[in-house]
């Protein structure tokens, strides 16, 4: 036992010899914890004749909601006082804002002349004393939020080395009117607009990748049939109407193709269609129901729904219909995957009770469950893989909730009335 | 009877006699071991000197110790204030002496354990000064050759202390373990003139943690030694964060 003490002694010695070694080569720099950057949010100040706070401060609570779930700011809207000459001309103070302990500014101006709006927003780095964004907008009134948001775009460009996924919005389906309609909204919730008019029952939409068409199935005639329209159009033509059920269509990330579940042949099976609904080709061969497809981001493979063992599982295959195998091997009812844009990860719901969301990796790996409040179902990430969004049953209502894809975050941002389900997530504005 | 009772009185007094000798006996063994350990029990004030290489706030001047020769006068004297606080705190109470007063036994014995006391302390710090100018002899203690000339690694170690501390102020990561190996190159000023990225795992917002915290300790790092131009690599990573 007396050796003991020595032996310890003899250890650290030796660890501590190597660390010398390690310092004549490389030296380590390490330093605990993952700090938020923090961020101050000025409203941008008046350029011309027109002054409206309310506008500068709507755009910087825009930008503050932005950066902060993003999950990697602390951002805070700060008033100050505005620059004498300008944001152009004049040399930013950084000293009170190093001194309130903030790593980052962002300042902006704009001018109104009309209907006519023109935005300026930069993002300064108080540490370093340097300025790191300029961009400048130029549209209608109307769009001040978009220009926030694409500068919160662009602070992530900046810092996080991807774009951010702002200017985004999300399709849903809502039954405030009475009956399931779809609408779409900025993914902040902001920008309501009812995009079908059916009076029926209208469900799953997907939305195209440029962004410019969503797909749906819709009970207009009958029978659930799967329905095409442009988003600035009313035209909805219809695209796969046959027998029974036309139902989960989901877009491939090259936009040539559509996955859905059909159930001509008895059993709901999952086909491709082109995206005019021709040369369908059945890739799932079961007695039992498949569906809910959803597309690698590469178009290489399909994750989908089967209870061909009993209980709904999720399962991933090629996309053409190859090499199946089994991904959810815990819970008893698994449903609604969303291929991550990454592609390393898949969003699912389980049934433990009510419905909460998951992640698990595609080889089955690091099975995280994110959500416990409430019912939470159909979770979609969005375009840069920070974000999901999905539907959530708590305190009585059904409404469209985000959270950053650990989970933290979770945030109501839909307004509307009614039930608020099936969110889907548009490409980013570009 | 009568012879009974004389009997009786001739035990007792063996009886006494015999008591009277032990206890007499007890007492001397209990002094003499006393005096084999007069340490025993008493509280002594023990100070430690520990010798090690702080980072120094302006590395260009080199170690405290510029030149072996000096340096052995000045740390001759310097360690001296530790030790000697000990010869003060010699027992007060002292065990008494046999076949002298108490006082002169008290005092003689105050006398020895002092010079005792004074004796150790001579050698701990001869001891000490030894081990000291071991160091400096051999070049390790402060900056290498003890001229304040060179660039060595003591500026390394200067330099990591900064970086450490501007990295504990920007740390920000977004992925698992992240990783940036860069290469410095510091100009006799102590200016940044080339910062190279060796290696990265690709997590910008990390990337940008480690070039504002580099920005950051430019603005409070000291030329290197001799103003001569110093280059070196430095791996960032989080604390406890493992690579596979």
């Amino acid at each position: 036992m007396r050796f003991l003490p020595r032996l310890a002694l003899l250890l650290l010695l030796c660890c501590s010899l190597a660390t010398v070694a390690c310092a004549d080569g490389v030296v380590e720099v390490t330093a605990p914890g993952n700090r938020l950057l923090k961020l101050a949010v000025v409203p941008a100040q008046p350029q011309g004749a027109t002054v409206q706070p309310d506008l500068a401060n709507e755009m910087a609570d825009a930008q503050v909601f932005d950066l902060n779930m993003s999950g990697l700011f602390a951002a805070e809207r700060r008033d100050a006082a505005p620059l004498p000459q300008g944001l152009g001309l004049s040399v930013i103070d950084y000293i009170p804002w190093l001194t309130a302990g903030y790593d980052l500014l962002i300042r902006g101006e704009y001018e109104l002349r009309g209907d006519e709006l023109t935005v300026e927003f930069r993002l300064f780095d108080v540490l370093n004393k340097k300025q790191l964004l300029v961009k400048r907008y130029l549209g209608k009134r109307s769009d001040l939020r978009r220009f926030s948001h694409a500068f919160s775009d662009e602070v992530l460009g900046v810092m996080a080395g991807a774009k951010g996924a702002f200017t985004s919005r999300v399709v849903y389906v809502s039954s405030q009117t009475g009956h399931k309609e779809i609408y779409i909204m900025d993914w902040d919730g902001f920008n309501t607009r009812q995009i079908t008019r059916n009076n029926t029952i209208t469900i799953s939409p997907d939305v195209s990748p440029d962004g410019r068409e969503i797909i749906f199935t819709s009970y207009k005639r009958g029978n659930p049939d799967l329905y095409k329209r442009a988003l600035s159009s009313s035209v909805e033509v219809p695209i796969s109407t046959r027998r029974g059920l036309n139902i989960t269509g989901a877009w491939s990330p090259d936009g040539s193709k559509i996955a859905l579940s059909l159930s001509k042949d008895g059993n709901t099976e999952i086909y491709t269609i082109n995206r005019d609904g021709s040369a369908p080709n059945r890739l799932t061969v079961s007695h039992s129901a498949n569906v809910s497809p959803s597309w690698s981001p590469d178009g290489s493979k399909i994750a989908f729904v089967s209870d061909r063992l009993g209980r709904p599982q999720i399962f991933i295959m090629d996309a053409d219909g190859g090499n199946v195998r089994r991904l959810t091997t815990n819970g008893s009812y698994n449903v609604n995957p969303s291929w991550s844009p990454k592609g390393d990860k898949i969003a699912y719901a389980r049934m433990m009770g009510g419905f909460q969301i998951f992640t698990i990796n595609t080889d089955g790996s690091d099975d995280t469950q994110l959500t416990s409040e409430g019912s939470n179902e159909r979770p979609r990430w969005s375009p840069d893989g920070r974000l999901i969004v999905f539907s959530s049953q708590r305190n009585g209502g059904q409404a469209i909730y985000v959270m950053r894809a650990d989970g933290s975050g979770q945030t109501k941002v839909s307004h509307t009335g009614g039930q608020n389900i099936h969110p889907v997530w548009t490409p980013r504005w570009e | 009877m009568q012879t009974l009772q004389r009997r009786s009185d001739t035990w007792l007094g063996v009886t006494l006699l015999l008591s009277t000798a032990l206890h007499v006996a007890a007492f001397f063994v209990m002094v003499w071991l006393q005096r084999l350990s007069p340490d025993l029990g008493q509280v002594q004030t023990t100070y430690y000197v520990d010798m090690v290489n702080l980072p120094v706030a302006s590395p260009q001047s080199g170690s405290p110790i510029p030149t072996p020769t000096p340096a052995r006068e000045e740390v001759a004297t310097a360690p001296q204030a530790g030790p000697t606080a000990s010869v003060k705190a010699a027992p007060k109470a002292a065990p008494m002496a046999i076949g002298k007063s108490p006082s002169t036994a008290a005092q003689s014995f105050q006398e020895r354990l002092a010079s005792l006391a004074g004796k150790a302390a001579e050698e701990r710090q001869a001891a000490a000064l030894a081990s000291i100018r071991e160091k400096v002899a051999g070049g390790r203690a402060g900056m290498p050759g003890a001229t304040g000339a060179q660039a060595g690694s003591d500026y390394t170690a200067y330099l990591h202390s900064r970086l450490k501390d501007a990295f504990r102020e920007t740390i920000s990561y977004q992925s698992r373990a992240p990783f940036v190996a860069v290469r410095l190159t510091i100009d006799g000023e102590g200016r940044i003139v080339q910062l190279r990225l060796l290696q990265s795992s690709g997590d910008k917002v990390f990337e940008n943690a480690v070039q504002r915290a580099i920005s950051l300790a430019q603005q409070r790092i000291v030329p290197p030694p001799g103003h001569t131009v110093y280059q070196g690599s430095f791996v960032f990573k989080p604390q406890g964060v493992t690579h596979q």
